[in-house]
């Protein structure tokens, strides 16, 4: 089984990254958990035609920890699970405890099976709540989500900084997978996101270049790859698919220095 | 740099709770998980049972569990309140802990929201670096919100006793003592803020012209008292034989009082109390002072020196009170402690 953990900076487009990805997979015949952790719940909108499923710290605040399996796990497109983790209304409580609270009950539950489990992780949010599928293991590949933008590339490096910092344990097992750019039509985007990536002591795994297509689909309650399957921009999700689950290569990364991140992104800004 | 956050002097919430618990007609509740109330209130039962007092005070949790560390507190404290409001008291303390700090909730808002029984919130979380020293400052600035300069109704000769130390084994002899010492100057005790006070009691702060703080690591709570109130403050309790005597010159001058007579009256009653020791006379002796508290170092030197007792490397070792003396009464119990020593040798 894999376990993968897509972070990034909220807004960067982890979700309809994952959403794809898991949907590729599912296409391939794989069986694919799609967890949300993200208070805002949107994760598997599009893998749900549209629907917000109710959330695992939803169900909990109405019933305790008596919930039946099929109240937590929707089947989505191509037969993709999908579960929310959910979260409490901002500013009050911890959401990183509800992260916590969500896989023990999905573990309770027997729920954390099939080939590949995706995780997708709010980036902004750096407390140990939101790093326990690090910590704990659950996640075992992260890969970071990144445009050329310089907060972007920042929460990215933050995240490095947690894969850096939560790798230092000898039982832990997570590893850096890679660099996944997701992008904003920014000038050398591609080349920037690949050379942050080269600096921290990875590599950039898959380049998703942007595409109305994605607007699109999205328009109509759909992933990419069910509502374009034949688009140029299906097949680089298949690809990056692909390129996610024949990747062998996984590190330690080094993050860089505030300083060192911003001299990077001010060069190509330059240029 | 790391930060010193030492719990060797005990919970912040115990330490607030070491004021509350002494407020007559006061329900605390403890808005955090039912841990903390549980640990704290076997602590107040073993450290009462030992002064000889049976009766635990009022606690009530707002028993915060995941789901509330999750989605927030808030409701939970709600509840709290109302099963505390249900016990019909004078007042209500709410004490924040360090759990529900840490989630965030804004427990001193909720606070603030109008009911029919007072409320006042109390910060009792200590994860910042606060200790039990901070839970009684916090305790008792908190509780200082509840006077008001309007509530002033003078009463002559009437002095506050600010923060005596409640779970202290000697704080009725202490009391005792301070009042005395009053008793010289014409003056008396009011309020004991708060040691065994009603909480509707907490309104009428404000009426004392001059206050006595336990101990001057209370002077912030003093430093309020004068600029909510104009309270004249006095930083401590007397502690010593020259403690003692500073101590009734410091409370006539600030209440306008000439002090000689009191000053010449204790003086003679130290003489006498030096007189009944006087087997203690040129005994060779020790002190550790290493671990001890200065003031009580202090203290004991200025009866050694009284009573001309040497101090050598190879004297029998005098053991000192674990909290410095008050009064010419507190020094009669530390002779009464070196000669047990001396008699053991």
């Amino acid at each position: 089984m894999r376990q993968i953990a897509l972070y990034g900076k909220g807004g960067i487009g982890k979700s309809t990254t994952s959403a794809n990805l898991s949907a590729a997979w599912a296409e391939e015949g794989r069986d694919v958990l799609q967890i949300g952790c993200d208070p805002k719940h949107d994760s598997t909108r599009m893998l749900m035609n549209g629907t917000v499923i109710p959330t695992v710290l939803d169900l909990l605040r109405d019933n305790g920890s008596a919930i039946p399996v099929a109240d937590v796990i929707y089947t989505g497109y191509a037969g993709v699970r999908c579960v929310e983790a959910g979260g409490p209304d901002p500013g009050v409580g911890c959401a990183g405890r509800g992260i916590i609270a969500t896989f023990q009950l999905l573990e309770k539950l027997g729920a954390l099976r099939g080939d590949i489990i995706v995780y997708d992780v709010l980036g902004d949010v750096v407390c140990g709540g939101f790093a326990m599928p690090m910590r704990e293991s659950y996640a075992e590949e992260v890969y970071l989500v990144t445009s050329g933008e310089l907060m972007s590339l920042y929460a990215a490096n933050n995240i490095a900084k947690a894969v850096s910092r939560l790798s230092a344990n000898r039982r832990s097992r997570v590893r850096l997978g890679g660099v996944i750019g997701n992008g904003k039509n920014i000038d050398c985007e591609e080349e920037l996101v690949a050379e942050f990536a080269e600096a921290i002591g990875s590599r950039l795994i898959t380049f998703i270049p942007r595409s109305p297509t994605v607007q699109q689909a999205e328009l109509n309650k759909k992933t990419v790859i069910e509502y374009a399957p034949a688009s140029s921009q299906a097949e680089v999700y298949r690809l990056s698919a692909g390129a996610i689950l024949g990747n062998t290569e996984y590190s330690i990364p080094t993050p860089l220095t505030i300083d060192e991140l911003e001299s990077l992104a001010y060069r190509y800004l330059k240029e | 740099m790391p930060t010193d956050i030492s719990r060797s002097e005990g919970c912040t919430l115990t330490g607030v709770l070491s004021v509350t618990g002494f407020l007559e007609g006061a329900v605390t509740v403890i808005h955090g998980p039912s841990g903390c109330t549980h640990h704290n209130a076997s602590l107040l039962h073993a450290s009462l049972a030992e002064i000889g007092d049976l009766e635990v005070p009022r606690l009530v949790s707002s028993n915060l569990q995941e789901n509330e560390v999750i989605f927030g507190g808030e409701a939970a404290l709600e509840e709290a309140l109302r099963a505390a409001d249900e016990l019909r008291p004078g007042l209500i303390c709410v004490v924040s802990t360090c759990l529900a700090d840490t989630i965030g909730d804004d427990t001193a808002a909720l606070c603030r929201e109008k009911r029919s029984t007072p409320v006042v919130h109390i910060p009792g979380a200590g994860f910042l670096g606060g200790g039990f020293s901070e839970g009684i400052k916090n305790a008792l600035r908190s509780l200082l919100t509840l006077s008001s300069r309007q509530d002033r109704i003078s009463r002559d000769g009437e002095v506050l006793i600010v923060g005596e130390k409640n779970l202290e084994y000697e704080a009725e002899e202490n009391y005792c003592e301070v009042a005395r010492l009053l008793s010289l100057l014409g003056l008396h005790p009011g309020i004991r803020f708060v040691r065994r006070m009603t909480a509707s009691d907490c309104a009428r702060i404000s009426s004392a012209p001059l206050a006595i703080l336990r101990d001057p690591g209370l002077i912030e709570v003093g430093s309020d008292l004068t600029r909510r109130f104009g309270t004249t403050v006095l930083p401590g309790f007397p502690v010593g034989p020259d403690g003692t005597l500073r101590f009734l010159k410091d409370v006539g001058e600030a209440a306008g009082i000439n002090p000689l007579e009191a000053i010449r009256d204790e003086e003679g009653r130290l003489d006498d109390l030096y007189a009944r020791f006087d087997d203690l006379v040129g005994a060779e002796i020790r002190i550790d002072s290493h671990h001890a508290d200065p003031a009580a170092v202090a203290a004991a030197r200025t009866v050694i020196r009284q009573l001309n007792m040497t101090e050598s490397e190879t004297g029998t070792p005098l053991r000192l009170p674990f909290d410095p003396p008050i009064g010419t009464e507190g020094t009669k119990r530390m002779l009464h402690l070196f000669r047990r020593c001396l008699g053991r040798a």
